[in-house]
């Protein structure tokens, strides 16, 4: 799954449409859209709501190792070099008030330039407050959405994607205008979006479900301690990783009923002997 | 659509202007280069995926903070110096053994290289005042390997040229000896290679030179005069490990004048506790590290006694042939 925040409705219309996304009607707390691998939230304005909407999006879908997160928004350049509607990506989030940083974990391949991003609490433009900003691109919600992500995610699952709108002047807030801006840059997201691994693979822990049951009624069984109970599901991986059959083998232990712990004991190094002789 | 190896590269404020840091930075002329304040920022970052960050890893370029010389941990073999010490001017490694401890030592997999090794170089002449010293330079990384990116071995033998108290220890798996080339051999810095059967290298040890590609260059090594020891550790209890073992010990020694060797050590695969536990966390499906291993008194996992009894005894008998008894060390998992 790949979720995003976004802080403005305007700008979530430019993705919804080309992603072919859904309002959701249950959810009262923020306006959520779903459609295919794809969850967006619209957060509103700031980093407090951004974190809030990226934390309520992750939890209510449940976000876990193979998905991926996207915070997408407006951001501002003092960089002459940054053109109005470039898509740039952060490669470092710094947080105004705290100055604390963030760093994403850059593993996936994009077309878009990298920056880095300061995250303000309030809108910058040119002069404000004499303020120093120490990095290329400004915003107001990356290092929100960044802080609250990373309590579910890695951070090699976050990416912070922007599009440059204004070079820190006062722009035009027209929200129709925003989005019609943004249809071409969100076009270039969209297809990078799609590209990205919608379900990233882990490798699979060898023992299912129905092994552990086994295991703890052979432990049952066998009166095993926990230290014992551990040291048995070690042996049954070690046997799993080795290509032989678990569920035989324990099949022979499973209606022991050891009266003592010593017959237990007395039979778990059996078991033992037997899946490292096979072994 | 992963991203390349080192295409970011990570750039402490204190060492960024450095000429080792730029001189790093000029091997990867398309890398992303981000500033940062410390290099924990970057490699201390909670929830990082290990497994995927060592399928491209990310450089780190740091200063090294006190300490900078480690005293030698007891689980390694210090060959009876008293004043064993090592330090890491790398963490972590471009290789990928699957076995490797690192695997459960660091929360990322990311490379660090440090490069005020000038400073390391301070505090090694400091001990060197008070007694000799026996150093490891290749620890928990293996710095031959990136020597081409660094070229920090080099610096290491410049600097044992003249300090005839320093023993070096170079611990590597690589095939890469510019640095052994260029200049006339010296005593005091021990080539440690680490070898493993070819069947090893090529399903356990990613990403590392083949076996005749490291024979191939220590014999060139020590037809130069250079001192060579030869690690056979970990060995690894593996399927048909008899007939594996007994192969590699004839390709080796074809190759190699066991005699010539300055020693040969075996030991058997152990690891701490804690680092089992997250590399197993981490590798759910290697079977080379959820062998059920028994917790020895010294908190180190390793194969039952009886194993590696077997293994190292097996081992041992037959490099003797082929390599004087004295030069021949065993280091098991109970040795303090
Ligand atoms: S070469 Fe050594 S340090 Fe590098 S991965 Fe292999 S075991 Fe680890």
């Amino acid at each position: 799954m790949i979720f995003i925040t976004t802080a403005m409705a305007c700008e979530a219309k430019s993705l919804t449409r080309p992603l072919g996304l859904k309002k959701l009607k249950e959810f009262r707390e923020f306006p959520v859209y779903e459609g295919g691998d794809f969850s967006l939230v619209i957060s509103g304005i700031g980093k407090t709501a951004c974190a809030t909407a990226t934390a309520f999006l992750l939890t209510r879908f449940e976000a876990n190792s193979s998905d991926l997160f996207i915070n997408l928004g407006l951001c501002g350049t003092k960089s002459p070099h940054l053109a109005t509607g470039q898509v740039v990506i952060a490669n470092k989030i710094t947080d105004h008030d705290s100055g604390r940083c963030f760093i994403p974990d850059m593993m996936w391949r994009h077309p878009f330039q990298e920056v880095s991003i300061e995250t303000f609490s309030r809108c910058v433009e040119d002069g404000w407050g004499g303020t120093r900003i120490s990095a290329t691109c400004v915003d107001m919600e990356a290092s929100g959405a960044f802080e609250a992500a990373n309590f579910f995610l890695s951070p090699h699952q976050i990416s912070i994607v922007k599009i440059v709108y204004d070079h820190l002047s006062p722009g035009k807030n027209d929200q129709a205008f925003v989005t019609d801006f943004l249809t071409m840059p969100c076009a270039r997201i969209s297809t990078w979006l799609r590209e990205l691994p919608s379900g990233l693979l882990k490798e699979q822990e060898p023992l299912t479900n129905q092994d552990h049951e086994l295991l703890r009624h052979v432990a049952r069984e066998m009166r095993l301690t926990d230290t014992m109970s551990h040291k048995l599901r070690q042996l049954a991986v070690y046997c799993k990783l080795s290509g032989q059959e678990l569920t035989g083998l324990l099949n022979g232990y499973s209606r022991l009923s050891c009266r003592t712990k010593k017959e237990g004991k007395m039979a778990f190094e059996r078991l033992k002997k037997e899946i490292l002789l096979k072994c | 659509m992963l991203t390349k190896r080192f295409s970011h590269i990570y750039l402490e404020d204190d060492v960024r202007n450095t000429e080792t840091a730029r001189r790093i930075c000029a091997k990867f002329p398309g890398a992303q280069q981000i500033r940062i304040r410390h290099y924990k920022d970057v490699f201390c970052r909670k929830r990082q995926d290990f497994c995927l960050q060592k399928l491209a890893p990310k450089l780190i370029i740091a200063k090294k903070r006190p300490p900078l010389v480690y005293p030698g941990s007891t689980n390694c073999d210090s060959f009876e110096s008293n004043h064993f010490y090592y330090t890491s001017s790398m963490m972590n490694c471009l290789y990928d053994c699957e076995y490797c401890y690192l695997k459960g030592m660091y929360p990322s997999a990311n490379l660090v290289v440090f490069v005020n090794h000038e400073e390391i170089f301070e505090e090694i002449d400091r001990k060197l005042e008070s007694h000799p010293v026996y150093l490891c330079v290749s620890y928990d990384t293996d710095l031959l390997s990136f020597e081409a990116i660094t070229g920090f071995v080099d610096l290491w033998i410049a600097f044992c040229e003249d300090r005839p108290d320093l023993l070096l220890e170079i611990r590597t798996k690589a095939a890469f000896i510019r640095p052994f080339l260029t200049r006339p051999p010296l005593e005091n810095v021990i080539i440690a290679w680490s070898l493993s059967p070819e069947y090893v290298i090529r399903n356990h040890e990613r990403g590392t030179p083949g076996l005749a590609a490291r024979l191939k260059s220590i014999k060139r090594v020590m037809e130069l005069g250079w001192p060579v020891r030869i690690c056979i550790d970990p060995v690894l209890f593996i399927d048909n490990w008899d007939r594996i073992y007994q192969e590699f010990l004839d390709e080796v020694f074809l190759n190699l004048a066991g005699d010539q060797l300055a020693s040969v050590s075996i030991g058997a695969f152990r690891i701490s506790k804690g680092y089992l536990k997250r590399a197993r966390r981490r590798y759910p499906c290697s079977r080379i590290l959820h062998y059920p291993f028994e917790l020895n008194r010294n908190g180190v996992y390793c194969y039952p006694p009886f194993l590696e009894d077997k293994i190292l005894g097996d081992l041992a008998q037959r490099v003797a042939r082929f390599v004087p008894t004295e030069k021949i060390r065993l280091f098991t998992s109970s040795t303090p």
